[in-house]
């Protein structure tokens, strides 16, 4: 299972760095404001996979990242919708949820200290549900239009939905004692090269466009 | 054991709520999107119906155009060069003693009489001068006045409108309205072989000019629908469309055919 995991990681590692590479590329040839924003998206994806790597290869506990990973994760999609929808409406909704999600997740970490040392399933739905909501929204308003970042925003419902299906099955299957970290953690990773793949798709295409 | 089961509930009752928010969310978007889609559709008939009512209404603009044109052409080129044929007829069979001159001089002056009039009529069928001169109501009169004078038909015009009221209506749609009735008539003549039409303008409401057609004709085991798909009733629609006028028709088996135009002032 190890080796799978490792193999696995490598491979996500690999695709994200070309992404980068790709999305770079892409935005200096556009000069597009999301694709600059999803540049830094993989910026931070790669930052904190190298962290988190590195963490357990001393095996430090990691788990304490897993809150900045989504909430980070949750502000930058937002950011990113931000650009790509525009309607005030949805522009104020995503403000209004981002703010609530901050909030709530501060009270919650004020009143049960304790939740940052353990993975916060409320959180997870949190922040991925923004992820689900904003793609739908993106759909519903490019309804039989052209659609840019089809495949970019594809990723996303895929990623948040699977990603929190995935982190809700651990968190019962835990507490019924399957030994299932591994494969949730396999699972995931599996996901994250889905969804890299997705983003390869967004920039290459476009890109090819772009050249011909 | 107890401990343990309520340990289970909570977290799955969680995970099962997450997973209702997010169904919940996608059915929400597959109805907004059908519903925005559905709305979308409807949009594009609606502007597909609307081009082709414009192309429609162009055309009839059109040729309403042509025909002013057409009927000035002959009344200025050919009913004044048939005059000064006249005159010179009549000049020449005064002058002329030989009788078979003033034999020919008779049948041409007969001749160019018949054409004059003949042209007379056809400039007037493609465009009503005294429409132009005196107005709707004026030009109503004439028409009914002319069928009535025929014999065949007893067409009957009542209004209850001063030319103050006539005089609201631009000069431009007064032309529409005229057609239409002409093309009523038409209609209750050959297909309801009617003998007597009504007609009747009033002002019931402020702003707005009824106009009420009815004939005594065979009528029409069709329904509205059907007999909305003619040629003629579709010009008919179309015309009162150009001054935002509303059309109801209404025609039974047992005879008549009746119909009604809503004429808004304000519109027009």
């Amino acid at each position: 299972m190890k080796t799978i995991l490792l193999s696995g990681l490598i491979i996500y590692l690999i695709t994200l760095l070309i992404n980068i590479i790709g999305t770079y590329v892409y935005y200096k040839k556009s000069l597009k404001l999301p694709i600059k924003t999803l540049f830094y998206y993989l910026i931070f994806l790669l930052i904190f996979q190298i962290i988190t790597t590195v963490l357990t290869s001393f095996s430090i506990n990691n788990l304490i990242l897993s809150h900045a990973y989504f909430i980070i994760q949750c502000f930058i999609l937002a950011y990113f919708f931000n650009q790509i929808i525009n309607v005030v409406k949805v522009t104020r909704i995503i403000k209004v949820y981002a703010l609530s999600t901050l909030s709530f997740l501060l009270i919650q970490y004020l009143l049960f200290p304790n939740l940052i040392w353990s993975f916060n399933i409320a959180e997870v739905f949190i922040t991925n549900y923004l992820g689900i909501l904003l793609s739908l929204f993106y759909f519903y308003e490019n309804l039989g239009k052209k659609k840019e970042y089809q495949p970019f925003v594809i990723g996303v419902i895929i990623y948040s939905t699977l990603s929190t299906s995935i982190f809700l099955f651990g968190n019962v299957a835990s507490y019924i004692n399957i030994k299932s970290a591994a494969y949730i953690w396999g699972a995931h990773l599996l996901i994250l090269i889905f969804f890299q793949l997705l983003i390869t798709f967004q920039w290459l295409s476009k890109l090819k466009y772009r050249i011909s | 054991m107890k401990e343990s089961t309520t340990d289970i509930i909570l977290p799955v009752a969680l995970s099962f709520f997450a997973f209702l928010i997010i169904l919940i969310t996608v059915i929400l978007f597959i109805y907004y999107a059908r519903k925005k889609m559905f709305a979308k559709e409807i949009e594009i008939v609606n502007l597909k119906l609307k081009t082709k009512k414009d192309q429609i209404n162009s055309m009839i603009e059109v040729q309403e155009a042509e025909r002013a044109r057409i009927s000035r052409d002959i009344h200025d080129a050919i009913s004044s060069n048939l005059v000064a044929i006249h005159l010179n007829l009549q000049q020449l069979k005064r002058i002329s003693s030989d009788k078979t001159t003033i034999d020919i001089c008779d049948t041409a002056i007969k001749a160019c009489t018949s054409t004059t009039e003949n042209a007379r009529r056809i400039a007037h069928n493609l465009m009503p001068v005294e429409l132009e001169h005196v107005g709707l109501l004026a030009s109503l009169d004439q028409l009914c006045e002319k069928l009535n004078k025929e014999g065949r038909l007893k067409v009957v015009l009542l209004h209850e409108l001063s030319i103050k009221q006539f005089k609201l209506i631009k000069p431009e749609y007064q032309i529409h309205i005229y057609r239409i009735i002409q093309e009523l008539i038409t209609n209750s003549i050959k297909h309801g072989k009617a003998n007597r039409i009504d007609l009747k303008l009033v002002n019931i409401r402020p702003n707005i000019i009824e106009f009420f057609y009815a004939d005594n004709g065979e009528g029409t085991d069709q329904n509205i629908e059907e007999i909305q798909e003619g040629h003629g009733i579709q010009n008919i629609i179309s015309r009162a469309s150009i001054f935002g006028g509303e059309t109801r028709f209404y025609a039974s088996p047992q005879g008549g055919f009746s119909f009604i135009l809503v004429i808004p002032l304000n519109k027009i």
